[in-house]
């Protein structure tokens, strides 16, 4: 799960000593405990399966026959290391250093660095959290000495654990790693330290394994990806099933969440279990769960209390027990506490502590390597020419504001190999992005947000390229738009307008997706229109839910569409592939 | 009242310094190599039964000093040897000194603390002459040998995991509390 080796600094008079060409003390240390020593300052063994890579600095500078404690040097190794990639995954920091005279090739010691309250760590640890720079470094305490007396020196200075050296070996040295470590993900692409920190904070709530996990990110920020990867860290062995249920009709969402049973309502032929029930020992992902009925949601509450954990299929006579994680997602949670969402259900989300992901503005560093992957990800899918990615390049795509977030920058990304396949070089002229990039300066998330929607609205007004115009974009837009300081005069009359619209751009959709759907016979070679699998496009339905999407649901579908305006019902049936479609869907359900 | 004396440092040299940072570092890693499906590196095996086990021969001394001492050392009637103690009459001392010590042993559990690092430094010494009598028998000679010994040698380092958490418990001062 982790595929870099993640690289941590080790700060120990004995173990960061270097004596003539070998450090024993050290090698032992590191063969035990699964450390790679890639200090370079003396030979190192070269481990098999290592753990990590270790970087060892003694603390201590010899002058002479002395040898005493560095305070500077070692806070200049740790902020050199943590302020690039790759960064220290963790510092493990020893408390006593032994300091003074050399005699016959050893250290004396002295009475007052064997003080608890004088240990050369502690100074360590405390400039450590003067600097505003290290607020995010895990550091540990690696120690031999009694941990009584310091506890509450260390706690207080926010040491995340304290390990005994001589217990240390790989699997505590993983766990380390695993519970405070900032390690990169194979799936979840990035080292930045807004991003480490969250896939940190998830592993920590996935530990709980029956915990409600909400998380807030903006659209495509890789929420169902961090979903997944606490359920990859939960250690549960059941299944990671995800629920959408963003464009599900109301009415469709309970069925959809909790399953049926057999003839529960006309056309439940066969009994259903739905995703709550399908991850039962494994994790449950609602994705905009704030789209969930109010009608639904006491329901919900009973399956998001951990002491409960019920679940009641449409038709059922009886609850069923399930044992799963619950991991929520939100890309609007400002939104939903005003919205009609009950403060019970915030409360089991437990929306207090939610994970946040960055927005891709936020973590400009992770967006070279982003590139790069979805660079080669689309050079092999489309044959395309191997290309490198210039400076300039680069710069641009790191200045840019990245509304739609990673997705926004892969669409990017996939058309410039698209539409420049024998290209070797990526020029800024082959992405297709704004060049101007509305934060010139750091405003506050408010601000900011509000610049967007403005720079969006401004964008999708003056384009005159309609390929320029993101779906995702357009509606993250409509979400987002500023509606607490809309006149009054412009209130009037907006619900229809706001129906219109919805049903039309439903509409268009349906459209596009029964044109995409349609099949060429010899009797129709422009394509004959089914409607099932037009809707299955439209909602995302993979193969194995496909038995919940059987032709009179999707038939349902389309007169819903079609329904939503009534003003606009004819003007949309004058359109032949629509009114196909809703015909073909009427006289089925007048059948049944 | 406390003061620092002797036995506090050559406590902290012989436990931190040496069992915990070197002896018992490079017995884990013996450990580690000896337990790994192929022990790609015997030289380092090698290494550890020459340079650094046979150290224990020479640090028993000190442990048994340390435990042996650790009554009279570490006692607080120390105190009544410097001011403001030494300030006593000799009369009071006559009272004073042995009632301090007998609640000082009673307070931290002396005797039993001292007893079980005397039966651990034993066990320690007991099993570093089994094992070094089954090493000069040939057991030094291949890995698979020293791998047939993994049970003994883990009895033995986890003896002195346990020997280095014992007189780690032993009071850290000399002091009325």
């Amino acid at each position: 799960m982790i595929p870099n080796l993640p690289r941590i600094l080790v700060v120990d008079d004995i173990y960061g000593a270097t004596r003539g060409d070998r450090n024993r003390d050290r090698e032992s240390f590191c063969y035990r405990s699964g450390i790679a020593d890639i200090t370079g300052d003396i030979s190192a063994e070269r481990l098999r399966d290592p753990v990590v890579e270790g970087i060892f600095c003694s603390g201590q500078v010899q002058t002479g026959e002395r040898l005493e404690n560095d305070l500077a040097a070692t806070l200049e190794s740790i902020r050199r290391g943590f302020s690039q990639y790759p960064r220290w995954a963790l510092l493990l920091l020893d408390l006593h250093f032994k300091a003074g005279r050399i005699v016959n090739g050893e250290v004396e010691g002295r009475d007052e660095d064997r003080d608890p309250h004088l240990y050369f760590g502690l100074q360590v640890l405390r400039e450590i959290r003067k600097d505003e720079a290290l607020v995010d470094l895990p550091v540990i305490i690696l120690s031999s000495m009694d941990r009584t007396e310091v506890e509450a020196v260390f706690s207080g200075l926010s040491a995340l654990d304290f390990c005994d050296k001589s217990i240390l070996d790989r699997e505590r040295m993983q766990k380390l790693l695993q519970d405070h470590g900032l390690i990169e993900d194979e799936k979840i692409i990035g080292h930045s330290l807004s991003l480490l920190t969250r896939l940190r904070d998830a592993r920590r709530r996935a530990r709980h394994g029956n915990d409600n996990i909400l998380i807030v990110g903006e659209t495509g920020t890789g929420k169902e990806l961090l979903a997944n990867y606490i359920h990859r860290w939960s250690g549960r062995t059941g299944e990671y099933v995800p629920l959408f249920t963003q464009g599900v009709p109301d009415t469709l969402i309970e069925d959809r969440l909790f399953g049926h049973e057999k003839g529960a309502f006309a056309g439940a032929n066969t009994a259903v279990a739905g995703p709550a029930e399908q991850a039962n020992g494994g994790t449950l992902f609602i994705d905009e769960f704030g789209d969930i009925p109010l009608s639904v949601q006491p329901k919900l509450l009973r399956l998001l209390d951990a002491n409960i954990r019920e679940t009641q299929r449409l038709g059922a006579t009886k609850a069923t027990k399930l044992d799963l994680q619950v991991v929520m997602a939100t890309s609007r949670l400002g939104n939903l506490r005003r919205e009609k969402i009950s403060g019970d259900l915030l409360y089991r989300a437990k929306a207090e502590i939610a994970i946040e992901l960055p927005p891709l503005r936020n973590r400009p560093e992770d967006i070279p390597i982003l590139a790069e992957l979805f660079l080669r990800r689309y050079e092999e899918r489309l044959g395309a020419e191997h290309r490198t990615i210039p400076s300039e390049t680069l710069e641009i795509l790191k200045r840019h504001d990245w509304p739609g977030n990673v997705r926004d920058l892969e669409r990017v990304i996939e058309h410039a190999v698209l539409d420049y396949k024998g290209i070797r070089v990526l020029s800024p002229q082959h992405l297709n992005i704004h060049k101007s990039t509305p934060f010139e300066s750091s405003p506050s998330e408010e601000q900011g947000r509000d610049e967007r929607i403005k720079a969006e609205t401004t964008k999708v007004a003056s384009s005159s390229k309609m390929e320029v115009l993101v779906l995702s974009d357009l509606l993250r837009s409509l979400v987002e738009f500023p509606y607490d300081r809309m006149p009054t005069a412009d209130l009037i009359g907006s619900i229809g307008t706001a129906r219109d619209a919805m049903a039309r751009c439903l509409a268009g959709l349906l459209r596009q997706a029964l044109v995409a759907t349609s099949r060429p016979t010899p009797e129709k070679p422009e394509g004959e229109i089914y409607y099932s699998p037009a809707i299955h496009l439209l909602l995302g339905i993979q193969e194995q839910d496909k038995a919940d999407w059987r032709t009179p649901r999707c038939a349902d579908m389309v007169r819903y569409i079609v329904g939503i305006s009534e003003d606009l019902r004819e003007e949309l049936l004058s359109d032949p592939v629509l009114r196909t479609a809703y015909e073909a869907a009427t006289r089925l359900r007048r059948r049944k | 009242m406390t003061m620092v004396i002797d036995w506090q440092r050559r406590r902290a040299e012989f436990n931190h310094d040496w069992l915990k940072n070197r002896y018992i570092n490079a017995l884990m890693s013996f450990l580690a190599r000896l337990r790994t499906e192929d022990s790609n590196n015997p030289q380092s095996l090698h290494e550890f039964l020459e340079k650094d086990f046979p150290v224990w021969q020479r640090s028993s001394v000190e442990a048994w000093w340390l435990v042996n001492q650790f009554e009279q050392e570490m006692s607080p009637t120390r105190l009544f040897d410097a001011p403001p103690l030494n300030e006593c009459s000799e009369k009071v001392k006559e009272w004073l000194v042995p009632m301090v010590h007998c609640l000082w042993l009673q307070r931290y559990d002396v005797p039993r603390l001292v007893a079980t690092a005397r039966a651990l430094i034993q066990g320690i010494d007991d099993g570093y002459e089994s094992l070094s009598k089954s090493l000069s028998n040939g057991g030094e000679g291949s890995v698979f040998k020293l791998r047939a010994m993994l049970q003994e040698w883990e009895r033995y380092a986890d003896l002195c995991l346990e020997l280095s958490r014992c007189i780690g418990a032993f009071p850290r001062k000399v002091e009325v509390a």
